[in-house]
């Protein structure tokens, strides 16, 4: 099945694996050569593994890839008819479906499939060369997984720059408010609280700030929380509570490191820290004041729709 | 769940500068728990402080339908606690199971009571018609009423138990087959088991084809096609358009879409996924579930036109369902004594008729009448 003069990306019986993946990805039905499934090999060892693995451990991330749904994207990318007929067979109706559910509306969830099925089929150009977003999978996770996720980043980019056009007439009537010409004197935050806060902060796992941040910025349940981080609903509700409790005592403890009495740190802890005012433009790059993109858009689109 | 100072939540929407984000490809790996514990801290790492990323996670999880018994986010104890959910539980096992205990018993005495009673009508049958002695000239015709009665009491006694097991779980042998069509179970047992209107439609434009559907036992499951012996089986026949028993055809069932399960009145969805097994929607494509036809074959292509589907893959793997995927029919193309063999790629239906099939060895097989006949290109 080796074509004569390939380079592999294997030396000796890696060249009998490398057939035994081509044929696994159905490579020669989407149009692809051998030749040109080595080279796709070979870019996603490269982007994906550090330079000094080992040839084991290369072949065993080989086998792990899903080389049928990567031979699949990348045939598509090249613009082989064959591939694409698969592709919409199997995909067509998933992506509007995702879309839709993306962006709880079946209208704009269309209008984002849409836009990605030219993303996808690569009607920009680059050098006079076809520019898919199917050539940038790797086939690490589903084909069907990597849809959602670019139909999900193109619907967050886009919410993003509608939110940065919104008129000020729009903010109004949104409920925003603005700030007065002559806002009244705020409280400073004691700096030893902001510096034992981030050292607290500083001192979590990323899994534990990530916990943290869904659950009390964004308001997410508990079960979405698990689905992402691939737990039980349960460990996520003990963690949080015992992460709440943790934090609690390693501010008090940071406090009264900094010289203030327990007393004195328990009744900081408590004042409400909306009414001061923080330094803001120097150490926030986000507003928190609105709700999440989802539920914004979905709510802007219906009033669009009733008027 | 205990509340964070709000100094916390503050410093948490601190926000770095964060110029670079995680490519689909990674994020996606990560939602889909393939990523190795190194990569996995980093990307985890940049959601801790990225908002919009997080977002992007939330919104690439597959749907799913949450339970609606679970923790809460409420802080304060409610009466819907899992103590009290799992008492709950048992005590409605226990009720059900006690239930089903009751009514098994009332049913069975039920159906002593009733054998009881016509043995009781036999009894007195009997003794009304025995015979004092009689002279031996008379004693033939008394042997053959005694024949007769006995006969009566033969169809008297309880019936038989009937076959619908047998329907759910395995092909329905042959003989059982014609017993059935001659009492007219097949009827009522066929309709039970979600016989479609779409069937009935197809039953007449294309009758070998759906005569061998009818003798699915199955639902969901592709059979070959169990035939008598003097006709031949669904296999050879419908390429060659042979004749099929008339027998079986006569014993369908005429199907009204009052007898569609409702799940089944609307259209399905249909896809192939990645491993070549076929998957069908319900719900608009909101859940799939995979629809077993053959263990043996890796599909590739399919044709859905409304409740009419064909799916092909590996080795000439062709099989066809009228009543979305509820029952299935192996079809193997022929032409002049050469079966399609190769891996079919490509299935085209523009109606229940008119097809084509493509195959890997670049061959071209069509049909005008449903797939009993085939050309070959």
């Amino acid at each position: 099945m080796a074509e004569a003069g390939v380079q592999s990306s294997m030396e000796g019986s890696g060249l009998e694996f490398l057939a035994a993946l081509y044929g696994k990805s159905r490579g020669a039905e989407f149009g692809l050569s051998l030749d040109g499934f080595d080279h796709i090999l070979q870019e996603v060892t490269k982007k994906c593994l550090p330079a000094d693995t080992s040839a084991s451990e290369r072949q065993q991330f080989l086998v792990s890839l899903r080389v049928e749904e990567l031979a699949l994207a990348r045939a598509c990318a090249a613009g082989h008819e064959r591939a694409w007929e698969v592709f919409l067979t199997r995909y067509r109706e998933k992506l509007y479906d995702i879309a839709t559910y993306i962006a709880r509306e079946e209208s704009t969830g269309r209008e984002l499939a849409d836009s990605l099925y030219a993303d996808l089929y690569g009607t920009a150009l680059r050098d006079g060369q076809r520019v898919s977003k199917l050539a940038s999978y790797t086939g690490r996770g589903s084909l069907e997984g990597w849809l959602r996720t670019v139909l999900a980043q193109e619907y967050v980019n886009r919410y993003r720059r509608q939110r940065r056009l919104v008129s000020l007439d729009e903010e109004s009537e949104q409920g925003v408010q603005f700030t007065a010409a002559t806002p009244e004197p705020a409280k400073e935050v004691d700096p030893r609280i902001e510096a034992a806060t981030d050292e607290a902060l500083a001192g979590l796992s990323p899994t534990d700030r990530f916990m943290l941040a869904s659950y009390y910025l964004e308001s997410r349940t508990l079960a979405e929380i698990a689905r992402i981080l691939h737990v039980h609903e349960s460990t996520i509700s003990r963690k949080l509570d015992k992460l709440a409790k943790s934090l609690h005592k390693a501010l008090l403890a940071g406090l009264t490191r900094s010289g203030m009495s327990r007393r004195q740190a328990e009744e900081a802890l408590e004042v409400d820290v909306r009414d001061v005012r923080l330094n803001l433009r120097d150490r926030l790059m986000q507003e928190n004041a609105h709700p999440p993109f989802s539920k914004k858009k979905a709510e802007a689109s219906a009033e669009e729709g009733k008027g | 769940m205990a509340e964070l100072p709000k100094i916390v939540v503050q410093r948490l929407q601190r926000n770095t500068n964060l110029q670079s984000h995680p490519e689909a490809d990674l994020i996606n790996a990560f939602v889909e728990d393939v990523l190795n514990q190194q990569e996995r801290n980093q990307v985890l790492e940049h959601l801790a402080v990225c908002r919009d990323c997080r977002e992007i996670v939330a919104l690439s999880l597959p749907e799913h339908i949450h339970p609606n018994i679970g923790l809460t986010r409420s802080a304060n104890a409610s009466w819907i606690s899992w103590p009290v959910l799992r008492w709950a539980g048992v005590a409605a096992c226990v009720v059900v199971v006690g239930t089903a205990v009751t009514l098994h018993y009332e049913s069975r005495s039920k159906s002593r009571e009733l054998v009881a009673a016509e043995r009781a009508e036999v009894v007195n049958l009997d003794k009304k018609v025995a015979p004092p002695a009689l002279p031996a000239a008379q004693e033939s015709a008394e042997a053959k009423q005694q024949h007769s009665l006995s006969t009566a009491h033969n169809k008297l006694a309880p019936a038989p138990k009937r076959l619908n097991p047998s329907l759910s779980a395995a092909p329905i042998a042959p003989e059982t087959r014609d017993a059935l069509s001659q009492s007219g179970q097949a009827a009522s047992d066929l309709q039970s088991s979600g016989s479609l209107e779409a069937r009935a439609q197809a039953e007449a434009a294309s009758p070998t084809l759906d005569t061998a559907m009818n003798e699915l036992a199955v639902p969901g499951r592709a059979k070959e096609v169990e035939q008598e012996s003097t006709t031949p089986t669904a296999k050879a026949g419908i390429s060659g358009g042979l004749p099929v028993s008339k027998k079986a055809a006569a014993a369908a069932p005429p199907v009204n879409k009052a007898m569609l399960s409702p799940a089944l009145r609307a259209v399905p969805k249909w896809t192939l996924s990645s491993d070549g097994s076929l998957q069908r929607s319900l719900d608009a494509g909101k859940t799939w579930e995979t629809i077993p036809v053959d263990n043996q074959a890796t599909f590739r292509a399919l044709a859905a036109n409304q409740f009419d589907i064909w799916v092909g893959g590996s080795k000439g793997a062709l099989y066809h369902s009228s009543d979305a995927g509820e029952h299935w029919a192996q079809v193997q193309p022929t032409v002049n004594g050469e079966l399609l063999s190769a891996d079919i790629i490509g299935v085209e239906f523009a109606d229940s008729q008119h097809g084509i099939v493509n195959t890997s060895s670049h061959e071209t097989w069509i049909t005008e009448d449903g797939g009993q006949n085939w050309q070959k290109k």
